[in-house]
C-alpha cells in the first residue's frame, strides 16, 4: 500500500499601508516507506521553504496607506497633505462625471438628505465650501462625516442614526 | 433579563447558541469601549453586552457627559465663526445638563448629589471657558466626528469611533473628566488602544497621518483644574498590539471566554451585585 505525504508551506508577510501578501505551496508524494517519513518531511520542508522565501520576496505591486481606502473609482486627493480651507475656486468644481471621495455609504447618505429634503447639490456644495473650502466631491471621509452632521443640523434629522448611517 | 440563570456567564462547553449569535454579532464591530471593557472584565463585558443588562447611569458618566456637550458645542462655535462664550452660558449648560439627565436613568445616591455634581461641572466648565487651553481663533477640522473602517478593505474587522476634535494639521484630541490628576505615562499606557483606534480612522479618512494625540483632562477637584497632555502619533507596535488586542477579544467572544477577572475595578463596576450572585452560587 502506498502512502501518501502531503506537504504545504505557507507564509505571509506584512507590506506598508496595512497589507500583507501571502505564497503557500504544497506538494504531494509517495513514500514506499513509513520509515521514510521523518527524512521526506525534513526535506520537503526545507525545499518548500526555500522555493517559498525566494518568490516572497518579489511583493509585485506595493500599495500606499490611501490604496483601498475608498473603492477604486474614489480617488484620494493628489497632493499628500490634505488641502485646508480655501475661498472657492474655478479648479475646485467638480469635473462632469468625477467620482466622490468620501465614501459610497456617506455618498448615499448626502444624496438621501439631498431628495428627502429637495436639496440641490449647490446648495450642499455651498455648505461644504463653507465648512471645509471644498464641494462636497472633494470631502474626504472625516469632512463628509462633518458635512453630514451639518446637513442634519440644518435640515431637520431625517434618518439620522449615529453609526450606521454615515 | 427575568430568568435568573441567564444571569450565569456560561462556561465555554455551555455557551448557547442564541447567545452565541449575539456574541458573533457583538464582535463584528469594534470600537474602543468595547475593547476596553473585555480587556478590562470578560464577565463585565458578557454583561453588558451579551445579556445587554442595562443600567441607570452614575452620577460621574452625566458630568462627563455635560462637560463633553459642552466643549461640542464651544468647538462648534469656533467652527462657525460665532462667539464660542455666547453659545455655552450657565442658562445653556444648564439646559444641556437637564436633557441629558432627563434622557436617561440616573442612580443618584440622594436628592442632594444632582445639584452638588452640576455645580461640579458648571465649576469646571467656567474655568474651561476663564482659560481655554486651545485657541479660540484656531478653527477645527473636524468636532465629535463618527468615523468607521470598513471591514472589506483589510483583514480588519469594522471598527468606529467618534473623535472628539480635531485640531488643525491633525491633532487628534480627547476629552476626558477624572476625579484626580493622572501622570502622562500611566494616560498614555491607560488610552493607548483607543488612541491607536482614532489613528487608524482618522488615517483612513484623511489619507495623512495624525500630527498626534493630544488628551485634555478636566480634574474635578474641589479648585477644577485643565491638564493637557501630548503624545506622538500611533506607531507600527501600537497597531500591532491593537491588531492582536482585537483578535484575543474575537476568539475570546465568539468561544464563550467570560471569565472572571475581580480587581480594584470590581469596586465601581455596575454589575458587581450580578457578578457576586454567580460566584455565590459557584
Amino acid at each position: 500500500m502506498a502512502i501518501k505525504l502531503v506537504a504545504n508551506y505557507s507564509k505571509r508577510l506584512g507590506l506598508p499601508g496595512y497589507s500583507s501578501h501571502q505564497f503557500s505551496v504544497s506538494v504531494e508524494t509517495e513514500l514506499r516507506d513509513l520509515a521514510e517519513a521523518d527524512t521526506e518531511m525534513k526535506n520537503l520542508y526545507h525545499q518548500l521553504q526555500r522555493n517559498v522565501d525566494a518568490q516572497i520576496q518579489e511583493t509585485g505591486f506595493v500599495p500606499s496607506e490611501a490604496y483601498g481606502s475608498q473603492s477604486n473609482k474614489r480617488q484620494p486627493p493628489p497632493q499628500k497633505n490634505q488641502p485646508q480651507p480655501q475661498p472657492p475656486a474655478q479648479e475646485q468644481r467638480p469635473q462632469q462625471g468625477e467620482a466622490w471621495r468620501c465614501s459610497e455609504k456617506q455618498e448615499q447618505f448626502i444624496h438621501r438628505l439631498m431628495k428627502e429634503n429637495n436639496l440641490p447639490l449647490s446648495e450642499v456644495d455651498q455648505l461644504a465650501r463653507q465648512r471645509f473650502g471644498s464641494p462636497a466631491m472633494h470631502l474626504n471621509k472625516m469632512q463628509a462625516s462633518g458635512l453630514i452632521d451639518a446637513l442634519l443640523d440644518q435640515y431637520g434629522s431625517k434618518g439620522k442614526g449615529k453609526g450606521g448611517s454615515r | 433579563m427575568n430568568s435568573p440563570s441567564l444571569l450565569e456567564a456560561p462556561n465555554r462547553k455551555s455557551f448557547p447558541k442564541s447567545l452565541a449569535l449575539v456574541a458573533a454579532e457583538v464582535t463584528s464591530v469594534v470600537s474602543a469601549s468595547r475593547l476596553k471593557c473585555y480587556m478590562t472584565c470578560r464577565r463585565q463585558f458578557y454583561f453588558r453586552y451579551i445579556l445587554g443588562l442595562k443600567k441607570p447611569a452614575g452620577a460621574a458618566l452625566i458630568v462627563g457627559q455635560a462637560l463633553h456637550r459642552m466643549l461640542e458645542i464651544w468647538n462648534h462655535a469656533r467652527w462657525h465663526g460665532d462667539n464660542a462664550d455666547l453659545g455655552t452660558t450657565p442658562e445653556r449648560f444648564e439646559e444641556e445638563w437637564h436633557t441629558i439627565v432627563e434622557a436617561q436613568p440616573v442612580a443618584w445616591k440622594d436628592d442632594k448629589e444632582e445639584p452638588k455634581q452640576k455645580a461640579t461641572a458648571l465649576r469646571l466648565w467656567q474655568a474651561w471657558l476663564a482659560d481655554p487651553p486651545i485657541p479660540i481663533d484656531q478653527a477645527p477640522e473636524g468636532v465629535e466626528v463618527y468615523l468607521e473602517h470598513e471591514e472589506a478593505i483589510s483583514d480588519r474587522p469594522k471598527i468606529i469611533g467618534y473623535l472628539d476634535l480635531v485640531r488643525a494639521g491633525g491633532l487628534l484630541v480627547e476629552f476626558k473628566t477624572a476625579a484626580r490628576s493622572t501622570k502622562a505615562e500611566e494616560l498614555a499606557h491607560q488610552h493607548r488602544l483607543q488612541l491607536t483606534i482614532y489613528a487608524l480612522l482618522y488615517r483612513e479618512s484623511t489619507w495623512q497621518q495624525e500630527k498626534g494625540f493630544q488628551v485634555i483632562q478636566l480634574i474635578k477637584t474641589k479648585e477644577p483644574k485643565i491638564e493637557v497632555f501630548n503624545f506622538p502619533p500611533a506607531t507600527d507596535k501600537d497597531f500591532e498590539e491593537l491588531d492582536a488586542t482585537i483578535h484575543a477579544f474575537q476568539q475570546g467572544v465568539s468561544r464563550g471566554d467570560f471569565t472572571l477577572s475581580p480587581g480594584q475595578h470590581c469596586s465601581w463596576c455596575d454589575y458587581r451585585t450580578e457578578c457576586q450572585n454567580k460566584v455565590a452560587t459557584n
